[in-house]
């Protein structure tokens, strides 16, 4: 299971991490238009789709990485102050209740919505350059799957911090420097600033 | 049960929901297909269980989220915050800052805030500031004697500033919620920002002058002589490159010169110009080991070497050149001449780089003139060499690009693409500048910044999914209609409904975070506005105003938190929320200002954009 769970993780954190480079090419893109746009009077007809295509794929195809390492924002007032295994029963019926019904919805009506435009070969109306989008339109039905997959390993997660009593661990990945410089404080003072940490803190 | 009131049980039971910690955008995604199944449910044209309009709207609005020009800013403003977040910049910007103000009452709380202000501005991450900050300049200001609780309140206040003072990312998240343009909020927010900061600047003296115990006058022997011509290059090296980089990415959105994507793309190259330029400053000061330390020297190095110089001598000029007709044509009403400039002419940035290359010499001997010109420091030689072998690489591409749409005439293949004539010029400096950047970045640290960048946007922007259905479902259902006429029915003045507004913002700040506040809180205040008379910029900016506390009270003040992980043991977290307390009574008395004065919210969009 826990395997199972790895493999996932490594799925959804390839695809996240393959597809953040988008966000170098965005400022590439953008920097030529720039420079040919106000220097050389020449501006391209393709620059602002091909922006939002690289944004929108960027923040979508991410959207299973965040999940598999917790970042999707979560009001935690009162969920910090359970336990494990309570913070893991809530958490596992809300996958089924709203997590599952929605992702499902996104996969299938997405998968409609790119069939029909793949259909015509659709291309955007904002450009006379007839850029086409219809591989932007199956990005959404392609991220809901990989948050499906991905739902599916949290779930197992839920599972076995039931069963045993404890969240099993994430793999090392790059985290916020405010939570790196915490980890480092507290490697350096055992004992010391732990009930500071947002998670555990009371008041 | 009236859709009406369905409409307000979603509401309500999705409060409860959000309260158990789910994370936020799947709630919104579930409950809005539940609810808008049962408000499309029509038995009589549906063919089948899965045949309900709620699909088409869920997908319609993903991909409006998808495809929108505004949140397309987002990432980028994120990815140059994260950048400038790890170019080693904080601790060279607070010394040079507190050097220069050690003549003010408190000059480190002083330093400290406008250190605190101005990195949070660019970075627009307030976690990272404070967690900084509490490890560089708490330990600094206790050392001097400096009171705990000032100190820490100092920290924890000028780091939330980064939401407030534009560029913001919370202000581009207001824009795409609230249809209000970004240049508007940007001109709308600067000066109640500058307001804020300059309270809190104001109440720092004031506090330091009344009762110097607070922050005692440095010692002579913690006093460092630094010549007044040392502290304005420290000041020139740390606070102008940041300041310069703010405000011209301000420059080109509030006149209109530039969208904010391209404002923001320009500022992430202007950051990765800054994080190269320190790393080339540690690496000529032995701090920063490069990863080329034990490389090989080749035959090529001497000639790669003055091409690569040579190269950026030319491309300098050209710039200077360009910048300087740009200046000449806005001062002195100039026209300039229509073409980009000689040294991007086809041949002629070849030439001079060349002839350059020959005056600086291959093999270490060139024209006397020019000797000085040359890198001293030999661990930043294999840069300039890079450079050189950018150059090569440029001139080959350049040459493939002329030879195929010029010799073979490859553009018959492409719609209307004639050969460009600066394409080979093009090709030359973008690979010169590409290839040297890419061999001289700290490639982990940018990989960082670019993993970092997708999970946050990711963050932003599923909430926004599930958000704008969630939305359209509760205002098909007529929940709009309810709120207001419930409002109405209060008979509220214009001010008392401000001040309403405000307080349950406030409120709802402790246990959320601001991005859940306006992406789904604010809609739901928006349709009241016009009942009221309130501009909706105007009721942003002090939405962003009063979202300054939300990182500041408990339960949920992560500033506090952040500074109490990283401080010292000795410190307490009550000691800094009672030193937060008085920068949370200044946010109030900004509020105060603003509602008696929302000109000065509202002045500067008009000077921009007119009415």
């Amino acid at each position: 299971m826990l395997q199972f769970i790895q493999i996932v993780d490594r799925i959804s954190s390839w695809a996240g991490k393959a597809f953040a480079w988008c966000i170098l090419l965005i400022t590439f893109v953008i920097g030529y238009e720039v420079l040919v746009r106000y220097a050389l009077n020449d501006p391209t007809s393709f620059a602002y789709d091909l922006s939002y295509m690289m944004y929108g794929t960027l923040f979508m195809m991410a959207g299973a990485y965040t999940l598999s390492r917790d970042g999707h924002v979560r009001a935690d007032v009162l969920y910090r102050l359970w336990k494990p295994t309570t913070q893991a029963k809530v958490e596992l019926t809300l996958y089924f209740l709203f997590f599952f019904p929605g992702i499902l919805a996104l996969i299938f009506a997405g998968f409609d919505y790119a069939r029909a435009s793949w259909t015509y070969l659709e291309v955007s109306s904002a450009s006379p350059a007839d850029v086409p989008i219809f591989q932007l339109k199956s990005v959404i039905p392609a991220a809901a799957s990989l948050l499906f997959l991905q739902g599916i390993a949290q779930v197992l997660r839920c599972w076995i911090c039931i069963r045993t009593g404890a969240w099993p661990p994430h793999t090392k990945d790059v985290e916020e420097l405010e939570v790196t410089l915490l980890e480092d404080e507290e490697e350096l003072l055992p004992g010391e600033g732990r009930e500071a940490r947002p998670k555990d803190a009371e008041l | 049960m009236t859709d009406p009131q369905v409409a307000v049980l979603m509401l309500f039971i999705f409060i409860l929901t959000i309260m158990l910690g789910f994370p936020i955008c799947f709630t919104l995604m579930g409950m809005a297909v539940f609810f808008g199944y049962y408000a499309y449910y029509d038995a009589e044209r549906q063919t089948s269980i899965f045949d309900n309009p709620i699909f088409d709207l869920l997908t319609n609005q993903t991909y409006s989220v998808v495809s929108s020009d505004i949140l397309t800013a987002v990432p980028l403003f994120l990815f140059m915050g994260y950048i400038i977040e790890r170019a080693n910049i904080l601790d060279r910007l607070f010394h040079s800052l507190h050097v220069s103000a050690r003549n003010i009452p408190g000059s480190m709380a002083v330093a400290a805030l406008a250190t605190c202000a101005l990195f949070a501005t660019a970075t627009g991450i307030i976690g990272a500031v404070v967690t900084l900050m509490g490890l560089l300049a708490l330990p600094a200001m206790l050392k001097a004697r400096y009171d705990t609780s000032f100190s820490a309140g100092v920290i924890c206040a000028g780091g939330c500033l980064g939401i407030l003072i534009p560029p913001s990312i919370m202000l581009i998240v207001y824009a795409a919620t609230t249809n209000v343009s970004i240049g508007r909020l940007y001109a709308g927010a600067l000066l109640p920002g500058i307001l804020l900061a300059s309270l809190y600047i104001l109440y720092v003296i004031g506090r330091a002058t009344l009762n110097p115990s607070l922050a005692p006058k440095p010692r002579e022997e913690d006093v460092s002589d630094i010549s007044a011509l040392d502290s304005a290059i420290l000041l020139a090296t740390s606070f102008l490159p940041l300041a310069i980089l703010i405000f011209s990415v301000l420059g080109a959105i509030l006149p209109g010169l530039a969208t904010p994507t391209e404002a923001a793309s320009m500022g992430v190259l202007g950051g990765l110009v800054l994080a190269i330029s320190y790393r080339l400053a540690g690496i000529r000061d032995g701090t920063v080991i490069p990863d080329w330390h034990d490389r090989r020297p080749t035959r090529f190095d001497g000639l790669l070497y003055a091409l690569g110089l040579a190269g950026a001598a030319t491309l300098g000029l050209a710039l200077a050149y360009l910048v300087l007709r740009a200046v000449s044509a806005a001062l002195f009403g100039l026209t300039p001449p229509s073409g980009p400039g000689f040294l991007l002419q086809p041949g002629v940035g070849v030439l001079v780089t060349l002839a350059l290359a020959l005056a600086f010499g291959t093999g270490g001997r060139g024209l006397p003139g020019f000797r000085w010109l040359r890198i001293k420091s030999p661990s930043l030689r294999p840069a300039v060499i890079f450079a050189g072998e950018g150059l090569v690489l440029g001139a080959a591409i350049g040459l493939i690009y002329v030879v195929a749409f010029g010799v073979f005439g490859m553009g018959r293949y492409f719609d209307d693409h004639a050969l460009n004539p600066y394409g080979f010029e093009i090709a030359l400096y973008v690979s010169l500048l590409g290839f040297f950047a890419w061999r001289v970045v700290d490639k982990d640290r940018l990989q960082e910044s670019v993993y970092l960048t997708a999970r946050t946007s990711a963050m932003v922007c599923w909430l926004f999914v599930g958000s704008w259905t969630f939305a359209s479902v509760f205002s098909y259902l007529g929940g709009h209609e309810v709120i207001r006429e419930f409002v109405i029915g209060l008979e509220l003045s214009p001010i008392m409904f401000l001040i309403l507004a405000q307080l349950i913002i406030f409120f709802l700040g402790w246990p959320l975070e601001w991005s859940e506040i306006i992406i789904i809180f604010v809609p739901i205040f928006l349709p009241m506005l016009p009942l009221f008379g309130v501009d909706p910029l105007f009721f942003g900016i002090l939405v962003a105003l009063n979202l300054q506390t939300s990182f500041l009270t408990p339960p949920m003040a992560m500033a506090a938190y952040y500074l109490k992980g990283v401080a010292p043991p000795e410190v307490q977290l009550i000691q800094i929320f009672k030193g937060v307390m008085p920068f949370l009574s200044m946010v109030l008395v900004a509020m105060v200002i603003l509602y008696l004065f929302p000109q000065l919210a509202l002045w500067l969009p008009t000077v921009f954009y007119g009415r």
